[in-house]
């Protein structure tokens, strides 16, 4: 009996703190829209700042908590809510996903920034020297009667202010109806800073609350909030009591759980996967409520790819793998070449987020089941250990899909999430496991697993000889080459990754890309004229998830040994984040999210170690100012590079310049530096020129209409240039308005 | 212009990938080096004397050593995102050795420039590589998966005298010596012992509770085949996800539910403060609970707090900071620290044996005279048998690379460490060959350098 008093109270100490997080989730999610990937982050903020007060400044408790929890959090909430969340208007779910998670990444990196990491910053329980209360058979410490009546306290409070007041009906209605609400008088935008001020500073609550009992660290503090998901969506994101008996069902099952779980090294992990797990089947238990969200057009726009530039891009790809395996150093090449393997795994997310619509924030895990069996099948560099991880990881992927497949927007994310928990801390740290001799694997061994490198039974010609300047990589044994040094890692991942990225281009121009845009524009609709959505969502799961178990198992060989860190939640999120800043709908943002984080932020670091603590703060920073420019970095790219690739000429000549500036590189008349900068200056260059050729092209054929040779394609006339009357024209013509309409309507 | 910075960036991204290489100011981490003047300070440390020295140097007998300076690599986790600062110790000492050495001339006259690898504890193959192109070995340092990079530095035929080995892979390498031997075959029982016979009784009711990492595992069923060994009775084992559980009551409760009156814990100090607390808070204390050198770390005083009861047993081979006396070797450390890290993590014990590795690394390299070659200094570090830091630490025996025969136990207070009356023989140390015992179950392999297709004779 004293058993399950002491786990009932350890189970409620935890449900009350989860309630006091996700009621502050469910206010600012009603109000605004925007779920708040980041809530758990600010309590983390939060705990932090008032650890600072409290106890490296010595102030006292009550000044402390007042400071944190009635000024800095609510000021704090009030400025997101203003200067971020507001120019969310008009995004997609998945926009205002990566906004929120690039929040997430920030507030982690710039807690570490502040209170740097490593030191123990221990955080006393309140009166944590007045001995526990009896009650009966067991004993309840004052923190913990404190934590549940606070919980208790901001239920009635809520209730309160959402009944009793003004401002809280205008909340309430601004939840029922905006727009009507706002015809009423309310003034919605006071009303969402209230909201973003009461949640943050609820967050911080639950965080002041939770840290004593847990290391103050900054990722494990902020990822706790998955656990209050679940208790969220209990609750359908909009109903608070809901909410709390969901907090309580969390708390409570894990808190029974964790006691009278059998000790078993098997389920060690398993106890911290319980949210994860119990936000899974809540997710596909409960009745899955219609999202919010107004049918707006959404400012996103991605162009399809063209066969020319698709080819030219993995021609590209290819050209710059080959020069950086034969330029760079093999500890440069181990450090950077993973590049194109995690580009692949990026990769995975176009079909599945950019063409469909669909979000997943768990493909760095279906890119660890690929790792994982190709260190397992792939012994002595079996090339078919890579199918074997294509078809497992698909396979896998369609099994995800088949319970996601009711979950659509926030629901699908925190459904993958939750997915990538569970793997990532409990079935990724499963010690041996061997099911009645069937089936017999050890999946990290609880620790690493080497990969050997692949071997594929081709010969390339002068392999490992040295050929002019330089060696040829692909130094083959045998009959094979074997995949063992960087360089020929870095030229097979990057032929790879162009051949993947030709395949994605192909989706997107094929029958199947048109089906996966149409679903993403409106499954309603799409179900209505006989499109087949559970096939088509089937399929774009299974495609996705195989090619990031493509990109994993190529991940793998090159790390030559893998931990299950290489493949957690954090690790996908920011692959996530990255990729719809470089955008989501095309190729080229698959390679910029991935070049971002295994390049750029690593090489600022060490080029310019004043700035390495600040570039911690770069991929969250990049992905918040995402808001502004929905389309991603890569549709800036390529406008910078357009005209240059409408001159042939200019092109030509600049792809001859940039191989004769290799060729010196490889005869050693020039360094790297001296190398990069030649180039760089070569490209610079012939762009300026071609951007200077470009309006005599236009002067000489005067004869057609300027629209005609207008390099903005319809879609973006009146956005990226002013409209004019002959757009107008060219419009009504394109849609087949005949001339007798035209009038007719005029 | 947005247009353009886009493509500058872009442009940047590809370029300055090709450029890292062969550049001659590279990146691969921070260099250290202490352009101060050579003065008239001792060079001796502890019962060591003349650890450094001028010289006239001349040559380039190695990769790494040229006229004026020696390069290092020290190796840690810092950067990793899970545990930022992990292991932070290594580089502090790294700095304060490097400083110190300088002041008095060197190594023979040449500067120690210490490069600080991070691994950020997936990194250790390519941290390894860049090591492998540019240092002259390895000292005082160590990662947590330091099993990824055992090959790569078996190939390059680069010795290692090192902070600390974690894998079975690193703990039986070859090239490798270690001031603290971590053995894997000979494990120390000096203190598994005494605790038997001051509690006969709650041996016969222990348990072990492990953080949920591979290394650990091997530690924990180490001591378990030690326990069993000596007759001890298991009611309990389990382990603990490695990142922390969200409450450590059931942990205790189980203790508790168990009847476990020994425990021996093998994680880290700050998760045991928290257990402390949550046995407290369930009026739950175990006769004894025996941990290892780790826990001798300020962070589980402050953690712990009042939760500490009389029952937290620390083996140890080091002598204590808190009885640091004017002239010892320890008060010499934590003065260096004092001038030249003044912020670094200095009482921590991988601190001190990181610092025992520079020392044997000073001592072994200084009788090559100018010859600095990594034959020379492995072989010379690999004659000493009897080694004890300048009087840092109990002796040991870096060359064998068995466990040390001698051992005290700290015991943890609310208000700091105690040393406890293990019956010493030496000094404050209970030494005696009956203190280490061969282990009989298979944990696992170190890398070889037949395992690379190299010999010993490959060494220059």
């Amino acid at each position: 009996m004293d058993k399950f008093l002491t786990f009932t109270i350890v189970g409620l100490t935890i449900a009350a703190i989860y309630a006091v997080i996700a009621s502050g989730l469910v206010l600012t999610y009603t109000t605004t829209g925007i779920f708040n990937f980041a809530h758990g982050a600010a309590g983390m903020l939060f705990a932090f700042t008032y650890w600072q007060l409290r106890f490296e400044w010595g102030w006292p408790a009550p000044v402390a908590l007042f400071v944190v929890l009635v000024i800095l959090a609510p000021l704090f909430g009030i400025l997101l809510e203003a200067v971020i969340m507001r120019g969310l208007e008009g995004t997609t779910e998945t926009v205002k996903l990566v906004v929120s998670i690039s929040l997430l990444l920030f507030m982690i990196g710039l807690a570490q920034l502040i209170w740097k990491p490593g030191i123990s910053r221990p955080m006393a329980n309140f009166y944590a020297t007045n001995p526990p209360i009896n009650i009966g058979p067991t004993t309840i410490t004052i923190h913990q009667a404190i934590t549940i009546g606070v919980a208790i306290f901001v239920a009635i409070f809520l209730r309160l202010v959402l009944t009793r007041t003004r401002i809280g009906i205008a909340m309430r209605a601004a939840v029922d109806d905006r727009s009507l609400s706002t015809l009423n008088g309310a003034r919605p935008n006071r009303v969402s800073m209230l909201a973003w001020a009461m949640g943050t500073s609820l967050a911080a609550l639950g965080g002041i609350l939770i840290a004593p009992g847990i290391a103050l660290d900054a990722p494990s503090l902020s990822l706790l909030i998955v656990s209050a998901y679940a208790a969220a969506i209990f609750g359908r994101l909009r109903s608070l009591p809901l909410t709390f008996l969901g907090a309580i069902v969390v708390g409570c099952s894990e808190g029974y759980l964790s006691g009278y779980l059998p000790q078993n090294q098997y389920l060690s992990g398993l106890r911290l996967a319980i949210p994860a797990i119990i936000l899974f089947i809540v997710l596909l238990a409960l009745p899955n409520p219609r999202l919010r969200g107004r049918m707006t057009r959404s400012r996103e726009f991605f162009p399809t790819p063209t066969v020319k530039g698709a080819l030219f891009f993995a021609g590209a790809v290819v050209a710059i793998g080959i020069v950086a395996a034969t330029t760079m150093t093999d500890p440069d090449l181990i450090t950077y070449g993973k590049v194109f393997s995690l580009g692949i795994v990026a990769l995975s997310l176009v079909p599945l987020v950019g063409y469909s619509g669909q979000i997943s924030l768990c493909q760095l895990s279906f890119a660890g089941i690929g790792a994982v069996v190709v260190a397992h099948l792939g012994a002595g560099g079996d090339p078919i250990a890579i199918v074997w991880a294509v078809l497992i990881s698909a396979a896998v992927g369609a099994l995800v899909a088949l319970p996601a497949l009711r979950l659509s927007g926030i629901y699908l994310a925190l459904g993958t999430a939750a997915f990538a928990v569970t793997l990532d801390r409990w079935v990724f740290t499963l010690p041996r496991l061997n099911v009645f001799h069937l089936f017999d694997v050890n999946l990290f061994e609880s620790g690493s697993v080497s990969v050997d490198p692949i071997k594929l039974f081709f010969r390339v010609p002068f392999a490992g000889q040295d050929f002019l300047p330089f060696r040829v990589p692909f130094a083959g044994q045998g009959f094979g080459t074997t995949f063992d040094d960087p360089g020929s890692q870095m030229v097979l991942t990057a032929v790879c990754f162009a051949l993947v990225a030709l395949l994605v281009m192909a989706i997107r121009r094929g029958r199947l890309g048109r089906r996966l845009l149409a679903m993403k524009d409106s499954e309603a609709a799409c179900a209505t004229l006989g499109l087949n959505l559970l096939g088509t969502k089937l399929t774009v799961f299974a495609l996705s998830a195989g090619i990031a178990g493509f990109g994993g198992a190529l991940y793998a060989t090159q790390l030559t040994s893998i931990t299950p860190n290489n493949f957690d939640l954090v690790s996908s999120l920011q692959v996530f984040a990255l990729t719809v800043v470089g955008g989501i709908g095309a190729v080229g943002g698959a390679l910029f999210g991935a070049a971002s984080l295994l390049l750029i932020l690593p090489l600022l670091a060490t080029m310019i170690p004043s700035i390495a603590r600040w570039v911690v703060l770069l991929p969250g920073g990049t992905g918040i100012a995402l808001g502004r420019n929905p389309n991603g970095a890569v549709h800036d790219i390529r406008e910078g590079f357009a005209p240059l690739f409408r001159a042939p000429l200019i092109l030509a000549a600049t792809c001859v310049a940039l191989a004769g500036i290799y060729a010196l590189r490889l005869a050693d008349v020039l360094t790297n530096w001296p190398y990069v900068i030649l180039s760089f200056v070569a490209f610079f260059v012939a762009t300026g020129i071609a951007n200077l050729a470009q309006p005599r092209v236009v002067e000489e054929e005067a004869g057609v209409p300027k629209s005609e040779l207008d390099d903005v394609s319809l879609e973006w006339r009146g956005i990226d240039r002013p409209w004019t009357e002959a757009d107008r024209e060219e419009l009504d013509r394109h849609i087949g308005l005949s001339e007798a309409e035209l009038h007719g309507v005029a | 212009m947005r247009r353009f910075r886009w493509l500058a960036l872009m442009l940047a991204l590809v370029m300055v990938a090709a450029a890292c290489g062969r550049s001659d100011d590279k990146g691969g981490g921070g260099k250290t080096t202490t352009t101060t003047k050579a003065e008239a300070q001792s060079a001796s440390f502890g019962t060591l004397t003349d650890v450094c020295q001028t010289g006239h140097p001349s040559g380039s007998p190695a990769q790494g050593v040229t006229p004026t300076e020696i390069k290092l690599a020290t190796f840690s986790d810092v950067g990793f995102a899970g545990r930022p600062g992990l292991d932070q110790e290594f580089f502090d000492t790294a700095d304060v050795f490097s400083k110190w050495c300088n002041d008095r001339g060197g190594i023979n006259g040449r500067k120690i420039v210490v490069d600080k690898r991070d691994a950020a504890l997936t990194q250790v193959k390519a941290q390894m590589a860049t090591s492998c192109a540019e240092d002259f070995m390895t000292v005082g340092g160590g990662a947590v998966l330091d099993q990824d990079g055992v090959k790569t530095r078996l190939e390059c035929l680069m010795p290692d005298i090192s902070g600390f080995v974690v894998s079975p892979e690193a703990r039986g390498a070859d090239l490798v010596v270690q001031p603290a031997p971590n053995d894997l075959k000979t494990q120390p029982s000096g203190d598994l012992k005494w605790l038997q016979k001051k509690f006969p009784d709650a041996v016969d009711h222990y348990g072990i509770l492990t953080g949920d990492v591979a290394t650990t595992r091997v530690t924990a069923n180490q001591s378990k085949e030690i326990a069993d060994g000596l007759g001890w009775k298991n009611l309990y084992n389990d382990v603990y996800p490695s990142l922390g559980p969200t409450s450590w009551t059931p942990y205790a409760q189980a203790l508790k539910e168990k009847g476990v009156k020994g425990l021996i814990w093998v994680g880290e100090p700050e998760f045991l403060a928290k257990l402390l607390e949550a046995m407290s808070n369930i009026g739950y204390s175990p006769v004894f609970i025996k941990t290892d050198a780790n826990h001798y770390d300020q962070k589980l005083i402050d953690a712990g707090g009042a939760a500490i009861k009389d029952n937290v047993y620390i083996r140890s081979a080091f002598f204590p900071f808190e009885e640091a006396k004017a002239g010892t070797a320890t008060q010499q450390y934590l003065d260096a620290f004092a001038k030249y890290a003044p912020d670094g993590k200095n009482k921590t014990y991988l601190g001190l044996q990181a610092f025992s590795s520079w020392l044997l690394f000073a001592q072994a390299a200084k009788e090559c005279g100018n010859d600095v070659t990594r034959k020379c200094v492995y072989d010379n570090a690999k004659k000493v048998t009897e080694w004890t830091g300048g009087g840092l630490h109990a002796k040991t025996n870096p060359g064998s690379g068995k466990a040390g025969e001698c051992f005290t136990i700290e015991k943890a207070t609310p208000s700091g460490f105690e040393t406890v009356d293990v019956q010493p023989n030496d000094g404050i140390f209970n030494c005696n060959p009956k203190n280490v015992v061969v282990l009989k179950n298979d944990y696992g392999k170190g890398v070889t350098l037949a395992d690379v297709g190299k010999s010993i004779s490959d060494l220059k």
